[in-house]
């Protein structure tokens, strides 16, 4: 009866066309909390809604975005102090206000790193506010961040943006309900409704200071569906217009959609196995790590499992990164060579079984990644297969993606095939420094190297670029002498948006692909 | 006097419930704080803050007389996730479930009243075997795959319907929230309608072969008062016990539906809870789960003393 009902009604879902109107969203997931400073990854309901001083563009620089500059030494904005601290000016975009009228000043700025910085509030994580000693304000358009140390990611410290201090100001941040769930903010758009498990509908902010001309676009629905094939049957059928990294195994779903384009650019993250010299002994041994590298073919997995859509890389730093360089030492597909290796290394199948064994001992580990992710279990189980070809032994380990954490923080795994998503700025200091094992770091290789170790360290603390660019190179040169690790591919981003939409740029970072929202418009018909 | 007794002895069954369910909750791998190791930004000293801020440095046992304190007491203490009470992200997920409960029970049983019957009156006929088959069907069909199935077929191809939400945007009008309901409902219904009629059929079965129905017969009865009157009253007494119980199942059973359809119901919720690991919204649910199975049964095991004489008796 009721699908009678439904199958005689006119209405048909194919009635909202993407338009200046409206744009759906089809989205994997329900924000948390909109408060920029709570969540664990930087949200795109929040981008749309609430502004930092800079963003990072398509092309992963960081442009200003309530600044009028980001702050460098060439601009006077950075100074170096003889203490070893520094000092870093933010000039403020005049005539900006928060969407109830307020202007946006200095004091915001230094309201957030106080409230940061406070025991009565738990944010996500303090790094880098924990480094301020304090924030002067010389006028309302002016804020001077004082740091204990030089800190080089000090340009995409205010990137998620301010509190408005005239609304938090005095108030449990962490059950502000009102604001964790509508910020106020100074973007081109507000919450207008969230409804809880279905959709957050933004609408366009009057008055936004780019200009009576923008946004272009009304309004914006985020629908929640956290189901892959939903989502896509969702983009498919014209309910939704647009999602946002679609996985690789849709693709050939997707690409002949008539009013979808699927936007191809490489990301910021990149697929590897780590290889956990703790727990498995003959990772220790360098030529046993080249070995692998070597027996594995790795542009037959990117061409065959993902269909060629993701480029095979060398290393942790990304080819977008101004710090990238592919003049380190490669490790092409050559069997006989990882054989060889192996050989010297002492491993030789004794006993016929096909599995190379050195002191009586199997060259066997277990290789963990996440179930129910089909691309991560595809390519587990073609490097099982070729690891196999030359005498190494892999059983493959599934666990749910909440679990899966926990292991490698603990360290309780052999190898794990997985990804990191690697900030905007190109420290990596976290991911291969001796002292960074967990819970210290993400260093759960449990590589240690001195001279890769000062290289990443005084990277850290060089504040000017071509300087750092230099002690970056010579550590993604000694990282790959190493091979501490498997590099896979890039993690490259496909993003479903529909055909007619206009500049749409795309975003390799955790900024979003909507952090240019405010120029999107759709192209007459 | 028995009610009382019966809902006594189901308190010491909720501890017990809820002591195993801690336990279980906190020895799988993970926690609330697992999702944050992902982000690079996120330090040690932040994890060791959160734990602190959400109480989670604290012994399990500890942690456990907490909870349970709060739970007796109506306070169910706030989400690991988004900071807001559990209470209020329970109550504004149950209007959706039970929305799609009841239209699943009503589509189930119009589908598997009048079949089961009719297979039991001309039993071994074609029907009968065809309602067998197709019973069959019904109960072996993944739910997932049936419901993505219907997806491509009414939303994707012939755009009827929507394939996913519960309402368009805003709030939606009567015929809206419908057009979005049709599809999960027959999905959670096909599994119950195909386990009913079955049920159904069965009873029948075993109620016609009784000798006071060869009474009725004998007596001049019509045949169809003697199927609707005598017959599928009795029949229908057992089919009550397994309707009520699958209707507490349903409850934290439409995990599966849910995710499909992206429905905002308790089910999404529980997946959601799930992923993040968030403790306080678990145990809310799997408690209200156990009560609501446990009530339902005490429903089932009453409603025979109204239904039938001689239970009363």
């Amino acid at each position: 009866m009721l699908l009678a009902l439904a199958a005689c009604s006119k209405e048909s879902n194919r009635n909202d066309e993407p338009s200046n109107e409206l744009l759906i969203v089809a989205y994997d997931r329900e924000p948390d909390t909109l408060n920029r400073f709570s969540t664990h990854i930087l949200e795109d309901v929040q981008t749309c809604v609430v502004e930092g001083l800079v963003t990072t563009d398509e092309n992963m620089k960081v442009v200003p975005l309530l600044a009028t500059e980001v702050p460098t030494q060439d601009n006077g904005g950075v100074v170096m102090r003889s203490d070893g601290g520094m000092d870093v000016t933010w000039k403020l975009r005049p005539g900006v206000k928060w969407h109830d009228g307020v202007p946006f000043t200095s004091a915001d700025v230094k309201f957030t790193v106080e409230a940061i910085n406070s025991p009565d509030y738990n944010p996500e994580s303090t790094d880098g506010f924990d480094r301020i000693v304090s924030v002067d304000t010389p006028d309302s358009l002016t804020a001077v961040v004082h740091y204990r140390e030089n800190y080089a990611p000090y340009d995409i410290q205010f990137i998620r943006g301010t509190f408005p201090k005239h609304i938090l100001e005095g108030k449990d941040i962490d059950r502000a309900i009102e604001y964790n769930r509508n910020p106020l903010g100074t973007g081109p758009y507000k919450v207008t409704e969230w409804k809880t498990g279905e959709y957050i509908l933004l609408d366009r902010v009057p008055g936004y200071w780019r200009g009576p001309d923008y946004p272009k676009i009304r309004r914006i629905l985020f629908k929640f569906i956290p189901n892959t094939t939903t989502r896509m049957n969702q983009l498919k059928s014209g309910e939704a217009h647009l999602a946002a990294l679609v996985p690789w195994d849709k693709y050939r779903e997707l690409k002949d959609v008539p009013a979808l384009t699927i936007h191809r650019m490489m990301g910021n993250s990149y697929e590897h196995i780590t290889l956990n010299q703790r727990a498995v002994p003959a990772f220790r041994d360098v030529r046993v790590r080249r070995a692998l590298i070597h027996a594995i073919d790795r542009e037959l997995l990117v061409k065959t499992i993902l269909d060629g859509l993701a480029p095979v890389i060398d290393g942790p730093i990304q080819p977008l990164s101004w710090a990238f360089t592919d003049s380190v030492m490669k490790y092409p597909y050559d069997t006989a060579k990882a054989r060889a290796l192996l050989a010297e290394a002492g491993w030789r199948d004794g006993n016929g079984d096909g599995t190379l064994e050195k002191d009586g001992t199997p060259l066997a580990f277990t290789l963990m990644t996440q179930a129910g992710f089909a691309i991560r279990e595809s390519i587990a189980q073609a490097v099982q297969r070729q690891l196999h070809d030359v005498g190494v032994d892999v059983k493959i380990k599934l666990v749910d993606g909440t679990a899966i954490s926990s292991l490698w923080f603990d360290g309780k795994f052999d190898a794990m095939l997985h990804w990191w998503h690697m900030p905007s700025d190109p420290e990596i200091t976290l991911f291969f420094a001796s002292d960074r094992t967990p819970p210290a770091g993400r260093n759960i290789n449990f590589i240690a190297d001195d001279s890769l170790d000062k290289l990443m360290y005084a990277s850290d603390k060089t504040v000017t670029r071509a300087p750092r660019r230099a002690l970056l190179v010579a550590a993604q040169q000694r990282l790959a002498e190493l091979a501490p690790e498997i590099p896979l591919y890039n993690v490259t981003r496909l993003d479903a948006v529909p055909r007619r939409l206009r500049n749409f740029k795309g975003n390799p970072t955790n900024a979003g692909i909507f952090w240019n929202v405010w120029e999107w418009e759709f192209a007459p018909q | 006097m028995s009610i009382l007794r019966r809902v006594a002895q189901a308190i010491p069954l909720l501890l017990i419930i809820s002591i195993l369910v801690f336990a279980l909750l906190h020895a799988a791998p993970g926690g609330p704080l697992a999702i944050y190791l992902e982000n690079p930004n996120v330090r040690p000293e932040d994890i060791e803050r959160l734990k602190r801020s959400l109480g989670l440095d604290r012994s399990l046992p500890v942690q456990y007389m907490a909870w349970l304190r709060g739970f007796v007491t109506g306070d169910w203490g706030y989400s690991f996730a988004d900071g807001r009470p559990v209470l209020t992200r329970m109550a504004e997920r149950v209007p959706a479930t039970l929305e799609l409960i009841a239209a699943s029970l009503i589509i189930a049983g119009v589908a598997a009243v009048p079949t089961g019957v009719l297979a039991a009156v001309r039993r071994r006929s074609m029907f009968d075997r065809a309602v067998t088959t197709l019973s069959l069907a019904g109960i072996s069909l993944p739910i997932f795959w049936f419901g993505l199935l219907l997806q491509l077929l009414f939303a994707v191809s012939l755009g009827w319907l929507p394939s996913a939400g519960r309402t368009s945007m805003l709030g939606g009008d009567l015929a809206d929230r419908l057009r979005h309901l049709v599809l999960p409902a027959i999905v959670l219904a096909t599994v119950h309608a195909a386990v009913w009629a079955r049920y159904l059929r069965s009873s029948m079965v075993t109620v016609l072969a009784q000798r006071f129905i060869l009474a009725a017969h004998g007596k001049g009865v019509p045949p169809r008062a003697v199927f609707f009157r005598h017959a599928l009253r009795n029949a229908l007494l057992p089919f009550v016990t397994i309707v009520l119980l699958d209707a507490a199942i349903m409850v934290s059973g439409a995990v599966v539906t849910e995710s499909v359809f992206a429905w905002p119901g308790l089910g999404g919720l529980f997946t959601e809870a799930l992923a993040r690991r968030d403790y306080t919204v678990l145990m809310a649910f799997l408690m209200v789960s156990s009560v609501t199975v446990i009530v339902l049964n005490l429903v089932a095991d009453l409603s025979y003393r109204f239904l039938d004489p001689r239970v009363r008796a």
